[in-house]
């Protein structure tokens, strides 16, 4: 068993923490909740006058994976970079499966994937195609945002095939042939991050900034004395308007402060706290609601996992300044 | 140690705060439910000039700005950082200056006119916007928008800031990605092309 978070267990921790960090493209309105959009899958958009967007799944944290994805997606289903917009896929994990980062992992996990829905699109584009002019499949060719007819030079916008691309079966994900990378118009070549302008202007969404309806904005109430316990709990303020939505709070500051052991279960708000003696309600004792909610925001589901453990991990963490670890407690 | 000097103490009487001591230095937001926008005693009505708009917000008068904008007004690209005015990812322009909007309460500001990122320019165009996508400056993002607005009004004051200016004005603004180097030949730049 271990005794401390190893740090891809932190990840793990941290990634969780990430799913809701979206960066929406630079002040546009997404491509996907226009109605008049050929989704070929879950990942590509298309609308008639060839406005064409990729949904990339790895949250952006300054790595650039975003804009590899793009990058790789873009490569495949040959558009110009110049053409291409970006959103945020939408949290669905049951679609889409990599909606966490870290690890290192976001780029070399959606290597294969976004390639993969790049050619999708692209080989029901070219059928599509071969369709309407009703010539042989061999003869087109993709390029630059359309489908190329080499034998007459005829082109056709791939908004302008968007329609009639939309009943063609699509060709199994692992069954769509990739491009070799001798023939890479993007990967491995320098490119402007694609999440820069809305870092610059405002507009992009960090994790704090997300807003959805009802929602409620917590404060952590930190003992403000040294050393201070927790003696008493008001939760008179529910009632003014404090809070608006059934959120579980937990106040705590190592030894300073312990969540009130009166509202335990009923994910009440638990503002107040005043410093003194322990709380009497609390039954459990301090170190093992220490252990408990340490738990709590570390897995899911509490009940699994190393008590001593947390408690070793609670200890490391209590240096900082402010944290007040005093006392032999534990 | 007196780390408390930066903090404004909550002070709502009805009902009264329970917070009586010195303020602790990890209570980075606010501490009372009043600051928090809700309705309450304490509050009272602003109208802020943002972005050369006029915004009603109520709100209790030691609420920080920072706050009154991300929370109450729903601009979130300023961003929180420390809460106690030592890294600079809430920099806004307060009548041009470049003031820490955590540290600056909605009391304070009064019918000064207030510039946020958002309000940098209409469409990125800003001089220090442009050149810091030409660099490429941003790496996670978060500290820039106060980077930016610390630049802006460098550039502003001092059009043509030598690098010891340029070192001296953004030694405020904290990058944990630390894209420095970055950041101070976007300056130059900026500085060059807003001739």
């Amino acid at each position: 068993m271990t005794t401390i978070l190893s740090r891809r267990e932190a990840m793990k921790v941290g990634a969780a923490f990430v799913l809701g960090f979206y960066l929406p493209g630079h002040g546009q309105e997404p491509i996907s909740r226009n109605s008049e959009v050929f989704k070929p899958n879950a990942w590509v958009r298309i609308t008639r006058d060839n406005k064409i967007s990729v949904l990339t799944e790895i949250p952006e944290l300054g790595q650039g994976t975003r804009t590899a994805n793009v990058m790789m997606l873009a490569d495949e289903l040959e558009v110009e970079w110049s053409q291409i917009q970006w959103e945020q896929a939408p949290t669905i994990p049951a679609i889409y499966k990599h909606l966490a980062t870290g690890g290192s992992g976001g780029t070399r996990a959606t290597w294969l994937p976004m390639r993969q829905a790049g050619a999708q699109v692209r080989e029901m584009l070219l059928t599509a195609a071969a369709q309407q002019w009703g010539v042989e499949r061999n003869d087109c060719k993709a390029e630059n945002g359309a489908v190329l007819h080499t034998p007459t030079q005829r082109r056709l916008l791939y908004g302008e095939l968007a329609e009639s691309a939309s009943t063609i079966p699509a060709v199994k994900l692992d069954q769509v042939p990739l491009k070799g990378p001798k023939d890479f118009r993007f990967i491995g070549k320098p490119a402007g991050r694609v999440d820069t302008p809305g870092k610059v202007d405002g507009t992009a969404i960090f994790g704090i900034d997300v807003r959805v309806p009802g929602m409620l904005f917590a404060v952590i109430a930190r003992c403000p004395h040294f050393g201070g316990k927790l003696i008493s709990c008001d939760d008179s303020r529910r009632e003014s308007g404090l809070r608006r939505s059934p959120h579980r709070f937990y106040a705590r500051n190592g030894r300073q402060f312990e969540r009130c052991g009166r509202h335990r279960g009923r994910g009440d708000l638990h503002l107040g706290c005043i410093a003194g003696p322990k709380c009497p309600q609390d039954r459990l004792g301090q170190g093992a609601w220490r252990a408990r909610d340490h738990r709590r925001l570390t897995r899911a589901t509490p009940g699994k996992g190393s008590r001593s453990g947390h408690r070793r991990f609670r200890r490391s963490r209590q240096c900082y300044p402010g944290s007040g670890r005093r006392g032999k407690e534990n | 140690m007196s780390y408390s000097a930066s903090r404004i103490p909550c002070t709502s009487e009805d009902p009264p705060c329970i917070f009586t001591g010195p303020p602790c230095i990890e209570m980075a937001h606010v501490v009372c439910g009043a600051e928090l926008g809700v309705e309450g005693p304490g509050m009272a009505h602003f109208v802020l000039q943002v972005n050369g708009r006029e915004r009603a917000v109520d709100a209790a008068p030691e609420m920080p700005l920072l706050w009154a904008l991300r929370d109450l007004l729903n601009m979130t690209g300023t961003k929180y950082g420390c809460g106690i005015g030592m890294c600079g990812a809430c920099t806004v322009h307060l009548d041009g200056q470049a003031v820490r909007s955590c540290q600056t309460t909605v009391n304070a500001v009064a019918s000064r006119k207030v510039t946020t990122i958002e309000g940098l320019s209409s469409d990125g165009s800003h001089p220090v916007q442009r050149a810091w996508i030409a660099e490429q400056v941003p790496q996670c993002g978060y500290c820039q928008s106060g980077q930016i607005m610390q630049a802006a009004a460098l550039i502003t004051k001092t059009p043509h800031p030598t690098r010891e200016q340029i070192n001296q004005a953004m030694t405020g603004n904290i990058c944990r990605c630390a894209t420095y180097q970055r950041i101070r030949r976007a300056i130059e730049r900026a500085a060059q092309e807003s001739v």
